[in-house]
């Protein structure tokens, strides 16, 4: 039931004006694409580098991008600008911002994949343009990319979970400290740690939280399990500051400490340094490392591709686990808890973010 | 009829229909010269890339935003939105599940949107406030939403995807399907006897049943067309994402409210044009696009969109139509009352 009123002609003005705006902004893209051939090898060039920082919201992601800046004001040699975006871990932030670098025509780009899946068509896009993909501290599901550095978050919940039925001889009841539902590091290493515990039947998950691997969630998650489960053998955290936040809850419970699997972040690392240091022989723990130095090594990575020098495809890095062995080389008691060790950044670059 | 809808707009709705766009033109032309400034400042902006990108970008931000202006201008809010645009990729990204027929897809995924916005409009109807009703429902569809795939990925039926990303010219077919949504959908709410009731009940609830308006119904359907455009939204979303992800449609819920509110609808309801979105969101997503390709740190993006925000509503304030929180703070609803019974009385 409609009613046409005499303005009609002045609202079709409105909407021309409207449509004329469209017009102009489609009309820009009338110069055709011509995909260019891969690039070709450049031995001694400089390049423009496309970085996009796809997360500054953890004290993991910031360390990431700093190993990157790092190992470019290194590098300067080898490169005449780097091009930084930054992506806010939104998913289609980050296609905007590649699809930009795209049409900067820069020479590589470097990107931490915020989704494997729907990185992935764009990914594809660079390939056709010509420019290399090189990936760092995550994975995507295509295989149109020059390089992937990363720790295997499989292996990385493998690593904790073996550590931890090994410790309690393959028989005990365990929590799971969990990071972020929706998230593939999330799965992935709850994936590496369940195909563990399936070998095991002696081994029970008796409760399971997702606890954004920060310490205040973590702890207040333990301490709901410890009033539900107090019959507790062991703690598998994907994060080392869930682990953390697990001591602080058995601790304030008053619980006799178990042994927690961990991770390399410095909050961690000295909590553990200073319980050896107390003589207490209850808590044992692992620092399974997820370098954030994967940021100086996707550099490397990116330079060789560009001047044509043969590269892994899949550079999984999973250094050795921090046992409480080697734990003296890594803890940092002069630096604060969301340090993570295990780092390639020099000592004053550390001093410098730390500063901040 | 019209008379009694308030004194702002005497003439009935042709009137309103204008008086909505008209203020829009500022916006209008402000986003035509940035286009233009840019294509002629910025050769990476007049690539095809970039172009294409540009309107990929826009078309599910479009649709949102259409569907968010249409429940302010019942002076309500959808904050579900943006959860319904994710489960919409989840669902479509489950093809499988509906025998990989596109069809089938595009049907489950439009159904689901209708009945979470059905959901939200009968839980306002039923006396909760629509902040908290889309708060608890967002909340819902996020489960949902990930129960259905916990994490980024799943497959999009390929009869679906192809014809998703397809671009004619340098034109994206989503970017195509969200204008013509739109403009149907504008004029639904300026023409049709619908519309009438949209504004009516934007203005003054009691007024516009004392008047015989159905407003139940209206509040109803007014959800209703928000929940099934972020459903639309959801799936212009997985043309740029070729997969589901439960987390993705986030940031929309207040994306969608930004554009609404630059286009000029009033937060109080009752004024503003759903076409005005277009313009608002071409300026916000210029405003991505362009920083970016200067090399300005992504950060300065959310203070320069605030700043386009406020910058916008004094140009209403400015043009003599209120509109967003400045409507608000000048126009309290016991004083809007007043006028509008005076209004009746005239």
């Amino acid at each position: 039931m409609l009613r046409i009123h005499d303005a009609v002609s002045r609202r079709l003005l409105g909407l021309l004006a409207i449509a004329a705006t469209l017009v102009a902004v489609a009309g820009c893209g009338s110069s055709s694409t011509s995909s260019k051939p891969a690039a070709k090898a450049n031995p001694n060039g400089k390049f423009t580098i496309g970085y996009d920082v796809y997360w500054l919201g953890n004290s993991w992601s910031v360390q990431l991008a700093e190993e990157f800046k790092a190992a470019a004001a290194r590098d300067q040699g080898h490169i005449k600008d780097v091009v930084y975006t930054q992506s806010d871990n939104q998913v289609q932030k980050q296609i905007s911002n590649i699809q930009s670098m795209i049409a900067r025509k820069v020479d590589a780009i470097i990107m931490t994949p915020i989704s494997p899946t729907a990185s992935v068509p764009v990914i594809e896009q660079a390939k056709r343009a010509g420019i290399p993909v090189i990936l760092v501290a995550a994975q995507s599901n295509t295989t149109d990319y020059a390089s992937d550095v990363r720790a295997d978050d499989v292996v990385f919940g493998r690593t904790g979970a073996q550590w931890l039925v090994d410790t309690l001889h393959g028989k005990g009841n365990i929590y799971a400290l969990n990071g972020l539902a929706g998230y593939s590091t999330d799965t992935l290493r709850f994936k590496g740690a369940q195909e563990v515990f399936k070998k095991y039947p002696g081994i029970k998950i008796v409760a399971n939280a997702h606890a954004a691997w920060d310490t205040a969630q973590a702890k207040t998650a333990v301490s709901n399990m410890l009033a539900s489960h107090p019959n507790v053998d062991g703690v598998w955290s994907q994060g080392g500051a869930m682990t953390l936040g697990a001591i602080q809850a058995f601790k304030a419970a008053g619980h006799k400490l178990v042994p927690m699997s961990g991770e390399n972040s410095n909050g961690l690392m000295k909590a553990w340094k200073q319980l050896i240091d107390q003589g207490d022989t209850s808590f044992d723990s692992i620092g399974v490392v997820n370098p954030t130095w994967v940021g100086a090594e996707a550099l490397t990575q990116t330079l060789d591709v560009l001047e044509g020098k043969p590269v892994k495809k899949d550079d999984l890095v999973n250094p050795a686990p921090i046992t409480a062995k080697t734990l003296d080389r890594y803890a940092r008691p002069d630096l604060p808890d969301s340090f993570w060790v295990n780092t390639k950044l020099g000592d004053a670059d550390v001093k410098k973010l730390f500063a901040r | 009829m019209s008379a009694r809808s308030g004194p702002r707009r005497p003439a009935g709705l042709g009137a309103t229909t204008r008086a909505g766009l008209k203020p829009a033109i500022f916006v209008t032309l402000v986003s035509v010269l940035a286009v233009v400034v840019a294509a002629i400042a910025s050769a990476p902006f007049r690539s095809s890339t970039n172009v294409e990108s540009l309107l990929f970008q826009m078309a599910p931000l479009l649709l949102v935003a259409a569907g968010q202006a249409t429940v302010i201008l019942i002076a309500g809010i959808d904050l579900s939105v943006g959860s319904m645009m994710s489960l919409a990729t989840v669902l479509a990204a489950s093809g499988s599940a509906f025998g990989n027929s596109a069809v089938a897809v595009v049907a489950v995924v439009l159904l689901v949107g209708a009945i979470g916005g059905l959901a939200n409009g009968l839980g306002v109807l039923s006396g909760v406030n629509p902040l908290v009703m889309t708060l608890a429902t967002m909340a819902v569809f996020r489960g949902v939403a990930l129960l259905v795939l916990g994490q980024p990925g799943g497959s999009v039926p390929s009869g679906l995807l192809t014809p998703l990303t397809n671009v004619y010219g340098h034109v994206p077919l989503p970017f195509v399907v969200a204008l013509v949504a739109i403009v149907l959908l504008w004029f639904a709410t300026a023409e049709t006897r619908w519309g009438r009731s949209l504004y009516a009940t934007g203005a003054d609830e009691r007024h516009a049943a004392s008047a015989g308006l159905p407003v139940r119904r209206t509040i109803l359907t007014a959800y209703l067309v928000a929940g099934l455009f972020a459903a639309l939204g959801g799936l212009a979303l997985v043309a740029r994402i070729y997969s589901g992800d439960p987390l993705v449609g986030d940031p929309f819920a207040l994306d969608s409210i930004t554009a609404a509110l630059i286009g000029g609808i009033a937060v109080t309801g009752g004024r503003g044009s759903v076409l005005a979105v277009v313009p608002a969101v071409l300026l916000l997503s210029l405003t991505d696009n362009l920083l970016n390709l200067f090399g300005v740190f992504s950060y300065w993006q959310y203070v320069a969109k605030g700043v386009i925000l406020i910058v916008t509503l004094w140009g209403y304030h400015a043009a003599g139509s209120p509109s967003g929180l400045l409507a608000m703070a000048r126009s309290g609803w016991r004083a809007r009352d007043a006028r509008a019974a005076r209004g009746t009385k005239a």
